[in-house]
This record gives C-alpha cells, structure tokens and sequence, in this order.
C-alpha cells in the first residue's frame, strides 16, 4: 500500500476517535474538561441517554483507536509500518490502559482516584479490535534493521498519558476529596406535596427575601423557595408577624378574595386565608394544582465553580433537585449563599502534603512510559 | 391578633379591597403585588408568567383553579406580568415588553411587541402610558473601568411608551439611569429601584419625566407605592418607607432573622 494512503488512513483514525471521545466528554462529562463551555452547553442535549455500562467506558473504548492511529501515523512518517507494527503498537497501549487500570486498583495515589472496572479494559480491547480491523494491512513490513528515533514518540506519549491521567483523574472520581465535589439533593415529591402547618409561633425568621404582595394591613413575603411569611403592619413602627406558611418552592403570590395562590415548584397551591383560624389544630384548606409550572433548572442551585460526581441531576418523578451535598457532607439548599471557593483552598491546605506526594508519583510515573 | 387577621381578610372580601388612590399599581387583584410579580390576577383569571411560558387559570371556582391556556416562547425570556386596564397584560421580558390581550374566556392573544435592547425590564402602566426599565443582563454588569465607570451603560434606561394604540406602542422618551430594576406609579410620582437607592420621578408630563429627589438610604429591587406608604424590597429585607409629598421617612425594616 502506498505510504501516503496510509498514512491518510491513521491521521483519518486518530481524528473521528478525537472528536468522538470529545463529544462524549462534551456531553457527558463536561466537568472535566478544562475550558468554559456555557457558550455551547445549550447546543447539547441532555436528554440523550447512553445505558450506564457504555456511558462508563466508551472513553476507554475510543482510547485505543485514538492513541494507537496516532502512533502509527508518528511510525509511517519513520518509515514504519506494516501488521507487526500495528500490532506491537497495539499491545503496547493497551499494556499501559490495563495497567493504569490496574493502578485504581492499587490505592496509589494520583493513579488510584479513578475508579477500576473490568468494563474499561473489555471496553479497551474491543479498541483495539476496531483499531487492528480498520489498520490491518498485509503490506510490506518495515526493515527490522532500522530503530526507531525516541523522541519521535513524544507526541504520542503526551497524548496518551495526558488522555489516560486526565480521563482517569477527572474531577471527583473515586476518593476526590474536593469540597468543589459535588452532588444533587433531590427533595422527593412526598416531602414537596405533605401537608402545610402554619406556623403561628413567629419563630420562623426572614432569611432570603423574595417577592411581596401587600393587601390593606398585612404583608406578605416570600421566603424564597421555602415558604411565605405574613406580617401584620398595622403599626407601621412595629410589624407584628402573624403566621408562616411553610411552602416548599414557593416563589410567587397573588391573592383574590381571601385565597392566596402560590407557587410550588412546578405545582399551583390555593390556600383559603379565610378559613385559616378554623383550621387552627387541623388540616389548612388547600388544593394543589400537580405540574402545571415547569421544574427550576437545577444548575442554579449549584456553586459557579463546582464539579459534580457524575452528573448534577435533574429534576424527575423522583422529586426536585433543590441543591448539593459537598465531599464533607454539608448540604447547600436553594443556592444559598456559601463559600465554596474558601472550603476548598481551606480543603486544599490540608491536602497539600498528600497533592506533593502525587506529583512524586507522576515524575516518577514519567519515565517508565517513555520506554514505549 | 388571629381573629383580627380573618376578620381583615373577611372584611376584604366583603369589600373589594380595591385601592383607590393607584392608577399605577396592580390594583386588578385585591392587594398589590410589585412589578416583579410573576403572578398576577386580570379578569377573574390568574395569570402565571415563566421564563418560557404565559399561563391562564380560570379561577371561578376559587379553590379550583384550571389552566386554561398557555403559550410558549423560544424567542425571549419572559420576566415580570403587569396587569393593565380590564383585559390586558404587559409582560416584562428581557427583549422588551410584550403587551398580551385575554379574552373574556382567559385565552391568550399576544398583541404587540415593544421592542428594544436585551436587557432586565419590569414594566408597569396606567392611562395609555407605559413605563419600563432596562438594565444590561447580570453578566453585563460587571463591566466597569479602572476608576470604577459602567463602560457598558447603553442599555440602563427608564423608557416611556404611549400605548394608545395597543399595536403600535411610540416611543416618548428615554431617560438614563443607572442599573434600574422594580418600578411603581402612583399618581403622577414614578418610583424606581436603581444603583443609588430610590428615585423619584415626577411624570405629570409623561414625555418629559424629571427627577425630583433620589434616596440613597434605600437600596431597593422593587417598589410598591400606595398612598402615604412605599414598600422597598431588597436582598437584605424590606422597608416600609413614609412619603409624605415626596419627603420619604423610613418607618421600620423587616430584615433577615427577624
């Protein structure tokens, strides 16, 4: 075969494998990649769905067409090619993909964060099936004489580690620690749709102010996705508040002769303000209109810096996503206010000692892969 | 205190709540919402504004609301409802104000469009005067110079339209203001939100609306004016304000943790 075609076939390849595997992690996994992608993120569908076993080690899967056409390509430029280099370069590859699987495995540090599964090696050797179909060529087998020049493998050896030790060491894989680690709190429809008690103790404070309504004395204000706080403002100098009204979702209020309409995610809730005193020790006269609003779009529940485990969740017949749980536990509901950022350079003080060992472990990582 | 609160409310409904003195505020339901609301009652319907979505609920039977209508948009983003003489809604968004006709049935029937910058916009109106506000997108606002200057402050406006002819809305006038946001109209006093606090507007002419005093002691994101009493909501809590003849006092505040 003529060099020049093969060498089209390996660049062709490696290129379809990159853009692949970067659509995959576009929509998948843009967490990890290290750009800001809001410019694009509406262009992605959420809504396509891989099953979860595919979806967990496709990467692994494009990995090998990826790495070992690119290889190869750097190969046929030297002169080198035919089966026996295809198929050492494949072994090859696939060497380091099962041993840094292996690595997850081990508890090392750095290698160790990602999470081992034996899929991602299955998923690797059918890579390299593809890899040896689509490359395979009974040609003229290079001169065995000839060596290979070393740094001619540097390309091939920055592209795949970094590929390996990134996808690998995506954010919040394994053991991550990051407080920027973070995952959904859903609240599920039983808690959003149980039964409101007014609160007429007065002990509920004001703590995120939304809207208001007023109707002669009374005022009404909307504890932002929680509830609905109703103060008596007859003495303009001393409002007295009367009740709360514990609304999960609540965001909105109109009233119309005495029946207060309200928001509640994606439901409506009517409550009978008139029949209020009788229902004092019993159930608030209330009817709720079930998903006639949309759900609230979960990522403004989330920190403007954070990496979720997996992905952020969204609201379902589960129930709602109303914020996130970080790595230490501390849930953050409603986008309230909180200092991600401080929690992880305090985080990160505390880890530097462990973050100076990892890099050790890449130096010294380094070299062994060099002897390609 | 309970007993009083039923009895009020027993008393509203008797009648009619309906304030008198604001020509400018949302008086089409029985109390006043501000011009953020996001819900609203015109013509015995619930009107429900989101993002992407106006909604008509037939509410006769009070406990039982039922949808009845609803439109969605893919072009702008929808923001704040105003109700507006017996069968209209100005509809804030964020390309400019919408103003939408309901049928007697509650149906929606979009009617014109007041075009403009992409911006924030509240809106509100009253006697074929049609009041909004815009202010460059949050992303936006961040962009000032070196010595702390909005660089960026094309679109912070207080624009006046005259909507007396609903399918064609004229331009009056634009006023510059900085970072406006919830506005109300009570009488022939305007009274907007921006990054200095409050203003105060005197629209008796409305072609030519000219400032009558700023209140920086008030940092706001809406306004409710009614009578001798201004209610100014922030992230902080809110304010009852006295305002007596364009002398505004503060009363009390009710703030976070209270």
């Amino acid at each position: 075969m003529d060099v020049r075609n093969k060498y089209a076939t390996e660049v062709f390849i490696t290129s379809v494998s990159l853009i692949l595997g970067f659509l995959f992690y576009l929509v998948y996994r843009p967490q990890v990649l290290p750009f800001d992608l809001s410019l694009v993120e509406p262009l992605v569908d959420a809504s396509l769905s891989l099953p979860a076993w595919l979806f967990a080690s496709f990467p692994s899967f494009i990995f090998m067409p990826l790495i070992v056409g690119f290889s190869i390509a750097l190969l046929t430029l030297q002169g080198f090619q035919g089966s026996k280099v295809t198929v050492s370069c494949l072994a090859t590859w696939l060497g380091i993909v099962v041993l840094f699987e292996g690595l997850q495995a081990s508890g090392l540090p750095y290698v160790s964060r990602g999470v081992f599964d034996w899929l991602d090696i299955v998923a690797a050797i059918l890579g390299s099936g593809l890899t040896l179909l689509l490359l395979s060529d009974k040609g003229i087998n290079s001169p065995s004489s000839k060596t290979a020049r070393p740094w001619a493998f540097f390309p091939a050896l920055v592209l795949g580690t970094t590929a390996i030790l990134g996808s690998y060491n995506g954010p919040c894989d394994g053991d991550d620690k990051s407080e920027l680690c973070v995952s959904p709190v859903v609240m599920p429809w039983q808690d959003i749709r149980a039964d409101i008690e007014p609160d007429f103790s007065g002990s509920e404070v004001l703590t995120r102010t939304g809207k208001i309504y007023t109707l002669d004395d009374w005022l009404f204000v909307v504890e932002k996705y929680r509830g609905i706080h109703i103060f008596d403002v007859t003495d303009t100098l001393n409002p007295i508040r009367q009740l709360y009204l514990p609304i999960p979702g609540a965001l909105d209020l109109t009233i119309k002769d005495g029946i207060l309409y309200s928001s509640a995610f994606s439901d409506l809730v009517t409550i009978d303000l008139n029949l209020l005193q009788q229902s004092e020790g019993q159930d608030l006269s209330l009817s709720r209109q079930e998903d006639v609003f949309e759900y609230p779009d979960a990522r403004q529940f989330y920190p403007n810096y954070y990496h979720s485990s997996g992905n952020q969740g969204s609201s379902n017949n589960e129930g709602v996503v109303v914020g996130y749980r970080t790595k230490s536990g501390k849930v953050i509901l409603y986008g309230d206010e909180y200092d991600l950022q401080t929690e992880e350079q305090r985080a990160e003080k505390e880890n530097k000692d462990e973050d100076d060992a990892d890099n050790v472990a890449c130096v010294l990582l380094s070299p062994w892969l060099c002897r390609i | 205190m309970k007993t009083m609160l039923i009895m009020l409310l027993a008393y509203c409904c008797l009648h009619g709540c309906v304030e008198s003195s604001d020509s400018g505020s949302s008086t089409a339901s029985n109390g006043t919402g501000g011009s953020t609301a996001r819900f609203v009652i015109q013509n015995n319907h619930l009107i429900v504004v989101e993002d992407r979505s106006i909604r008509s609920f037939n509410i006769e039977d009070a406990m039982n609301p039922v949808l009845i209508d609803e439109t969605f948009t893919n072009g702008p983003r929808l923001e704040t409802v105003f109700p507006y003489e017996d069968d209209l809604v100005l509809i804030g968004t964020n390309q400019g104000a919408i103003i939408v006709r309901l049928t007697n049935e509650g149906l929606i029937d979009g009617l014109s469009f007041a075009s403009h910058f992409t911006s924030r916009d509240p809106v509100v109106a009253a006697n074929d005067i049609m009041y909004v506000t815009i202010r460059p997108d949050g992303n936006q606002t961040q962009q000032v110079d070196n010595s702390g200057v909005l660089v960026r402050d094309g679109s912070n406006r207080l624009i006046v339209f005259d909507i007396s002819d609903l399918d064609a809305p004229v331009e009056l006038v634009q006023k510059r203001i900085d970072q406006p946001s919830g506005l109300s109209l009570a009488g022939d006093r305007l009274y907007v939100c921006f990054s200095e606090g409050l203003r105060i507007y005197d629209v008796a002419d409305p072609s030519d609306p000219q400032v009558v005093s700023d209140y920086a002691d008030f940092p706001c994101n809406d306004v409710i004016a009614g009578g001798s009493k201004l209610l100014a909501t922030g992230d902080e809590g809110i304010q009852l304000l006295d305002n007596q003849q364009d002398v505004i006092a503060l009363l009390t505040t009710i703030q976070k943790g209270d």
